[in-house]
């Protein structure tokens, strides 16, 4: 019984990596197809489980974020801001999700990284799993969003001090920024999506 | 009048036979498609055989592997607990590599593979069942009112032990801050949570606790003053822990975390609790979502036992039964049940006071 949702959920993870496979576009074509009126921007949310990835696009979408369960496979929520229309593919970061990540990482115009700021015990891991994202050839030239979620909590680290400690100075790979962030209050979040809105229409204005 | 019929049948002559040749032309590009189709279907197959072979060898040299331990570990009838651990190391390696190779395989090899990994899974616990006496949490007795009352089991009882000497120290809250519980040793401890009211805390994190009772008490009834409302716990971490107990009296407004946890019990309530690494272990508990495990093994659940009063009017979720949803990342089979957890049976759940 508990388990008719994950073969569910499995199942739809397939056919849904199969789609995206066949019908894909050249994320520079797509740009410049849409060069007009640029209408949908891809995105991924990644990181470590727990972090908060589903309850960010929920309460940016005003949806109840009081029972959401822990990411079975995957959601796709589409998220309006200004004119654009951002399809997010919010994935499970559970350990043995992980590997399915890949799955994702074709034609993504940009990535956005949730860190549960008050897990300090497992901020190495959550390095190490960026650091080999970030290494995805697939994904280079998408622009990079971290969320330094969880600032509502008493203990949670500031923005500045996960910078430091995922050397993301030294990031040269990628366009990137982090921003701190409570998915609860939904404080900071506005700023965090337009910037992402902003960098990508910005490379797309260099395309043209 | 001649002309006519001879033009008339060179007419003929040609539509039949310009449609031969339409037909013949037809036909040649059937085949050519066919043949092409068949090309395609042929290249497709060979690489599609050519990754089932390679992740199926891999797949059936693993299980070949643990059977030939299991064999050997038959043999010897003095079985030694590390030599279990390998085995269940590498059977939880067998499955992660099945999970990451699913996608590649035929509908027939992931049966034929699901079928054998079951079979050395249940191998491996009536291997184990012969060697450990009895590991499960088995409450005969039904137990009365009080939650500390001796019981049979070996757990409890321990507890039990090192309650008595250490009741004194109920208070002794020295390692102990407002937001992180750290480093108990055999110790009961009753912590009145959420009192200060200067700093609002709202995480709470607990490690490192071996042979402890934790009870944790959070102030349910000013739950309405709304200006307390910014005291709620919405974040629980949990990790490393040993043969404990930890109580939690109230919701958790967020998220629980528990890791690396060994025969324990857990009594918590909050909106979703995730499980990781956790062997032997009870949870009573009261989730708004499902909950979910991940590498654990003969973990049980149960409902919690007590009576949350802080309703919010439209909380509807109050008596759900998510509870028993439990949520298996290493199990995705529909039709058999995930071995990892199982539900306690009515008779042999704690009755919390």
């Amino acid at each position: 019984m508990n388990l008719t949702k994950p073969k569910a959920e499995e199942e739809r993870f397939k056919i849904d990596t199969i789609e995206k496979k066949d019908g894909s576009t050249n994320s520079t074509q797509k740009v410049k197809a849409e060069r007009k009126g640029i209408e949908s921007i891809d995105v991924v949310s990644l990181g470590l489980d727990n972090a908060g990835k589903t309850t960010i696009v929920k309460k940016f979408n005003g949806e109840d974020i009081s029972s959401i369960s822990p990411t079975l496979g995957f959601n796709i929520q589409t998220l309006w801001h200004k004119d654009y229309k951002l399809n997010i593919w919010d994935i499970g970061g559970q350990r043995t999700l992980r590997s399915y990540w890949r799955n994702y990482y074709e034609e993504n115009d940009a990535i956005i990284w949730v860190i549960d700021s008050s897990d300090i015990r497992r901020l190495d891991d959550c390095k190490n799993e960026l650091k080999t994202l970030l290494e995805e050839e697939k994904l280079a030239g998408a622009s990079l969003l971290i969320l330094a979620n969880k600032q509502d909590l008493s203990g949670s680290k500031t923005k500045e001090e996960i910078a430091d400690y995922l050397e993301l100075k030294s990031l040269s790979t990628h366009s990137w920024k982090i921003c701190s962030c409570s998915a609860v209050t939904g404080e900071g979040l506005e700023e965090a999506i337009d910037w992402v809105v902003n960098d990508i229409i910005s490379r797309c204005f260099v395309l043209d | 009048m001649y002309i006519m019929f001879n033009n008339n049948n060179n007419n003929n002559t040609n539509t039949s036979s310009n449609s031969q040749l339409n037909e013949i032309a037809q036909r040649l590009e059937q085949r050519d498609e066919e043949r092409e189709e068949l090309k395609r279907k042929k290249k497709q197959e060979n690489d599609r055989n050519q990754i089932d072979q390679n992740t199926t060898k891999s797949l059936t040299d693993t299980s070949n592997d643990i059977n030939t331990i299991i064999q050997l570990s038959n043999e010897n009838t003095q079985i030694q607990q590390q030599q279990l651990n390998g085995i269940n190391e590498s059977i939880s390696t067998l499955k992660k590599l099945f999970n990451e190779s699913i996608i590649l395989l035929t509908q027939y090899d992931v049966r034929l593979i699901q079928d054998s990994i079951n079979k050395i899974d249940s191998k491996c616990l009536q291997v184990k069942n012969k060697i450990t006496p009895k590991s499960k949490f088995s409450f005969a007795k039904k137990t009365t009112t009080c939650s500390i009352s001796p019981s049979p089991t070996p757990i409890v009882q321990k507890q039990q032990q090192q309650q008595q000497p250490t009741k004194p120290n109920d208070t002794n809250e020295t390692i102990i801050s407002n937001s992180r519980i750290l480093n108990i040793k055999s110790q009961t401890l009753n912590f009145q949570c959420n009192q200060s009211s200067g700093d609002n805390n709202n995480e709470l994190s607990i490690a490192k606790i071996t042979d402890s009772t934790l009870i944790i008490n959070k102030k349910l009834d000013n739950h309405e003053d709304s200006g307390k409302q910014e005291e709620e716990i919405t974040s629980l971490q949990i990790d490393q822990i040993k043969n404990s107990k930890i109580i939690i009296y109230g919701i958790v407004d967020g998220s629980v975390f528990i890791d690396h946890a060994n025969d324990s019990i857990f009594v918590i309530s909050s909106r979703q609790i995730r499980i990781h690494n956790c062997h032997n272990c009870q949870f009573y508990i009261h989730t708004k979502s499902n909950p979910i495990i991940e590498t654990c093994k003969s973990v049980s659940f149960a409902p919690y036992p007590f009576t949350n009063n802080n309703n919010n009017n439209n909380d509807t979720t109050a008596n759900n039964d998510n509870w028993k949803h439990v949520n298996d990342f290493d199990w995705l089979q529909t039709n058999i049940p995930s071995p990892n957890w199982n539900i306690i049976d009515q008779n042999n759940r704690i009755n919390f006071e």
